[in-house]
């Protein structure tokens, strides 16, 4: 009587545990993103950076789709100082303070850097000057239309 | 006139790019330019803060602990394969009186002693950085590297790959340290 | 035996080129037409030899002869049959060889093709091919031999290609770019010919142009495939990364757009003579500064041939005679524009003139940019990079504003333009009919992607909409009267049509890189079976894992679901996608296959990336709307390119093909 009452009780644990066991694995969750923030602003900013910062090995890379261990270690450090809520400015200071401004994909404006933006600037303002300037004096004769 | 002096302006601007051009390639040739090498951004600067502990005793080590002469910081780990042929001349150096300083980068202790006892110890200590935050805050982006430290703390140049004679000769001695 | 034969090929080729670059010339000055014609037949004979020595390498690659140390570097007995042949010219050295065979390609096609130039300026320009060639066959048999064999201790099995190369774009996308740059010495040489000759007339505009716009066309294609190739095979969903050796190719592209552009206004109207010798002169040589970037390892990039220095000085010597030599000749023989312009503020000939300028500014900042670093470096000013920030910050301005006024080109007229105001009322609707779609278009978007209406998308929107709107209907007022039969838009040239494509590729394409770059999203996640990830309506479901072989790699293969979710609706599965992990054995090297779901409207894109645990991966999952635009842009645009190439007045002087002798065709 007892072994039968021991059979029936393993028997019912042994149905209970293949039916948790079979809802359990039908069960999908969603997906957890790879690394917590504590506000969307923060993961926004972080990927942002991810691709403002250039990979120290695989130099035509960012960090986002570097796989050298430097770029994973950088993107762990990235991590930890958006989480401490370090600005832009800090976070760029304290990659180019270590590395160079190198790794910065936009150069600190200064000096040197300022002729990337002033001579294409320049060249656009001196042709429209010139262009304006050379029809102050022209005389053009009839037009046609040949739209060709 | 001056339109046809406006004409050569294309040509000087091509010259002036194919002089640097020329420049850069001859550095290369010569070795003293590689492009995938960064310049370090500490030279100049004090070695940065850090408490790490010891490789062998594991007692915290700091920034009071480095040497007060002239001396070497080497980066370097077990899983390091140019690491293994930079290490003779280490060895030698250090044989010379040189004082070198060993940063074991994200390597396992263990392994590092075992690799040390094998290949020979040219270190005075080992700090040991698991995580790699001193390597971090030097600039370290691969091992080997080795930084060139004055006497008076401050970081004088930053070579990256394996130290051999001809850096020793080329790159070291012109910094006029004594050794 | 074949290498040696290829070899030897290749070794004839030089003193043939020499010949050629010579004796032709020397028969220009002494008008001596047998020597002058001679150029025809060398050029017959550098192409056969050149063809052999290619097939010499190509066979040997086919049949793993590890005697050439080339083979050994970069194939392997593994390598399926069509990797194996386009290992050809996945290297330095085989790549150059196919540079100088289609070289000898195109100058054939100008020996044979062009019976309606004078013979003294296609001798000329046969002549300039040549000396190219004598350059560039001499870079290859003193510093670049592919041919070099390994006789004692002969390998019994190869390297492998690099993982990256493996790839059908690896088979195209070479051979396209290389048949751009190199088709821009066609307009080079024509350049060089006419300084030499003081020549620089509408009917030289007209020789020019199909070659020309047909290079161009096949620089589009090979950059746009470039773009796709690095876009589906790197895995990061990225099209576009500003590197040097892209911007390498960029900068030919820009000029020779500028180039097809310009000569259109020197053959119709014989203005911008200067600007034209200039621009064919500088398309040829950026594609040669480009060879010299990538191939002197003075850059790092994912692109550049292993190389060293001694080679990137030779080839900057030569860069510095033929590209100096040819600024050197346009300082001292280049036509000077006497007096004023002769055209109106408004009308077609200032907007090229201002086409040309806003080409010319966007070359300027890619050279800026990508020699930045070289020149700050070389000065001892510090280590900068510039990257993406600078160059899409310039380049947006400057494409819209072009895209702006390219909406307007069709209409203008030469010389001068006087607005109706039937006309105006008809461009005020056009305006508006472009804002309405962009409405719709950004509010659709926005839905989907729930996100907010973006100003800045619906801006690039209108622009781009309001171009294709324009030259649409500038299309259907030039055929109103006979409607869509085959009379009336048979009566429309060729080269208009190769506009109206090109013009509307040019909004497709810009279209698709705005409104991808602001309404692309991602996210990385961890990821285990069956678990789920959402951006906006897609969801993706991880289903399994599993491994495959293949004959040189073994991969981690994952099957991910996608659905479309939508309220009130069923969630319906769209696709499956199998994204993998690859482990090629031979160079043990790892790379990231990503599966990719295509439709003109968005792309689903998921990529693998490191098992994390047991059971959990690191996945990355992206969408992205309209980005196949941008290469469906480019294909309609060299399509146009190529259209307007055909185009029967370049056929005009067909009749005078029998005549031998200096006097062909024009006699002026």
């Amino acid at each position: 009587m007892r072994i039968r009452i021991q059979q029936y009780f393993l028997s019912c644990l042994l149905l209970v545990c293949c039916v948790l066991f079979v809802t359990t694995s039908f069960a999908s969750s969603d997906a957890k993103n790879l690394l917590a923030f504590q506000s969307q602003e923060h993961r926004d900013r972080y990927y942002q950076l991810l691709d403002d910062i250039r990979c120290p090995k695989c130099q035509n890379q960012n960090l986002a789709d570097s796989d050298a261990q430097i770029a994973y270690d950088l993107r762990n450090e990235l991590y930890k100082l958006v989480q401490q809520d370090f600005t832009d400015d800090e976070i760029y200071r304290f990659m180019s303070g270590r590395y160079g401004n190198f790794v910065l994909y936009d150069p600190p404006l200064n000096a040197v850097t300022a002729i990337l933006w002033l001579f294409p600037l320049g060249l656009f303002c001196l042709s429209i000057m010139i262009i304006a300037f050379r029809y102050r004096f022209s005389r053009p004769e009839e037009g046609h239309t040949d739209a060709d | 006139m001056i339109s046809r002096l406006k004409l050569f302006a294309p040509l000087i601007i091509f010259s002036v790019i194919a002089a640097v051009f020329f420049r850069l390639e001859n550095r290369m040739v010569s070795g003293e330019y590689d492009p995938s090498m960064l310049p370090s951004a500490l030279i100049d600067h004090p070695i940065p803060e850090f408490s790490l502990p010891a490789l062998s005793t594991e007692r915290l080590l700091t920034n009071k602990d480095l040497p007060n002469q002239a001396y070497i910081i080497n980066v370097w780990a077990s899983w390091c394969i140019s690491c293994r042929v930079e290490h003779a001349y280490l060895n030698a150096l250090s044989q010379k009186g040189v004082a070198i300083i060993g940063l074991n980068y994200k390597d396992r202790p263990l392994d590092a002693l075992q690799w040390l006892e094998r290949l020979g110890n040219p270190y005075q200590f080992n700090l040991s950085d698991l995580k790699g935050q001193l390597a971090l805050d030097l600039g370290v982006y691969g091992a080997p590297e080795n930084y060139i430290v004055g006497a008076d703390g401050i970081i004088r140049y930053r070579h990256v790959g394996i130290l051999d004679d001809n850096v020793w000769r080329d790159k070291i001695v012109p910094l006029g340290l004594s050794w | 035996m074949i290498p040696e034969i290829g070899h030897f090929s290749l070794l004839l080729c030089l003193p043939l080129a020499l010949v050629m670059a010579v004796v032709p010339l020397i028969g220009v000055a002494a008008k001596n037409i047998v020597w002058m014609r001679f150029a025809s037949t060398l050029a017959i004979m550098q192409w056969v030899l050149l063809f052999l020595s290619f097939l010499a390498l190509s066979y040997s690659f086919f049949i793993d002869d590890f005697t050439v140390k080339l083979v050994t570097l970069h194939s392997n007995t593994a390598l399926p049959w069509y990797f194996k042949l386009s290992a050809v010219w996945g290297n330095h050295e085989g790549s150059l060889l196919l540079w100088v065979f289609i070289l000898a390609s195109w100058t054939l096609a100008v020996g044979l093709a062009s019976s309606s130039i004078p013979l003294v300026m296609k001798t000329r320009v046969l002549s300039v091919l040549a000396m190219i060639s004598v350059g560039f066959l001499a870079f290859i048999i003193f510093t670049s031999n592919p041919f070099d064999r390994s006789l004692i201790m002969t390998p019994s099995e190869g390297n492998d290609l690099n993982p990256l190369l493996q790839d059908i774009g690896l088979i195209i996308h070479p051979p396209m770019l290389y048949i751009g740059y190199v088709g821009f010495s066609v307009a080079f040489a024509f350049a060089i010919a006419a300084l030499l000759e003081g020549r620089f007339d509408a009917e030289w505009a007209r020789w020019t142009r199909p070659w020309t716009n047909i290079a161009w066309a096949f620089l589009t294609v090979g950059i746009a495939l470039g773009s796709w190739w690095a876009y589906y095979e790197l895995g990061w969903g990225g099209w576009w990364f500003w590197d040097p050796v892209e911007n390498a190719s960029l900068m030919p592209w820009l000029a020779g757009a500028a180039l097809v552009h310009s000569l259109s206004a020197t053959e119709k109207r014989g203005v911008f003579k200067s600007w034209t010798i200039l621009l064919a002169l500088l398309a040829f040589s950026l594609s040669l500064l480009g060879t010299f970037l990538v191939r002197s390892g003075i850059l790092v990039s994912v692109h550049a041939f292993a190389s060293d220095p001694e080679r990137g000085l030779f080839i900057l010597a030569f860069l510095f005679i033929v590209v100096g030599g040819s600024l050197l000749l346009y300082a001292l023989k280049a036509p000077i524009m006497k007096g004023g312009a002769v055209f109106a503020l408004i009308s077609r000939e200032n907007l090229l003139l201002i086409n040309n300028v806003l080409f010319a500014i966007a070359l300027t900042v890619v050279l800026l940019g990508t020699l930045f670093p070289l020149v700050s470096t070389a000065l001892d000013l510090g280590s900068y990079s510039v990257g993406a920030p600078y160059f899409n910050a310039m380049f947006a301005p400057l494409g819209l504003l072009t895209v702006f006024i390219m909406g307007f080109a069709p209409f203008i007229a030469w010389n001068r333009f006087t607005l109706l105001k039937q006309q105006s009322r008809q461009w005020i609707l056009h305006l508006l009919l472009a804002i309405f779609l962009a409405m719709l278009l950004v509010s659709g978007l926005s839905h989907q992607y729930v996100a907010d209406f973006n100003f800045l998308a619906f801006f690039i929107a209108s622009l781009c909409l309001w171009l294709a709107v324009n030259t649409l209907s500038h299309f259907f007022f030039r055929i109103k009267h006979g409607g869509l039969s085959f009379h009336s838009l048979s009566q429309l040239s060729l080269s208009y049509y190769g506009m109206v494509i090109a013009h509307i590729g040019m909004a497709v394409m810009i279209l698709g890189i705005g409104i991808t770059s602001i309404y692309e999203s991602q996210k990385d996640v961890r990821m285990a079976i069956s678990d789920n990830v959402s951006i906006n309506s897609y969801r993706y479901q991880l289903s399994e894992i599993s491994s495959v072989t293949a004959s040189n790699y073994d991969a981690t293969r994952a099957s991910v679901n996608v659905y479309h979710d939508s309220a009130g609706e069923p969630s319906r599965l769209i696709t499956t996608l199998y994204p993998e992990k690859r482990f090629y054995r031979a160079s043990r090297n790892m790379m990231t296959e990503a599966g990719i779901d295509a439709s003109l409207s968005r792309d689903l894109y998921v990529s693998l990336g490191e098992q994390l645990e047991p059971g959990v991966w690191a996945v990355r999952v992206h969408v992205k709307p309209l980005v196949r635009c941008i290469w469906l842009g480019a294909i309609l645009i060299s399509l146009g390119a190529i259209l307007a190439t055909f185009d029967k007045r370049y056929k005009r002087s067909s009749a005078a093909r029998s005549e031998p002798g200096l006097g062909s065709p024009s006699n002026h």
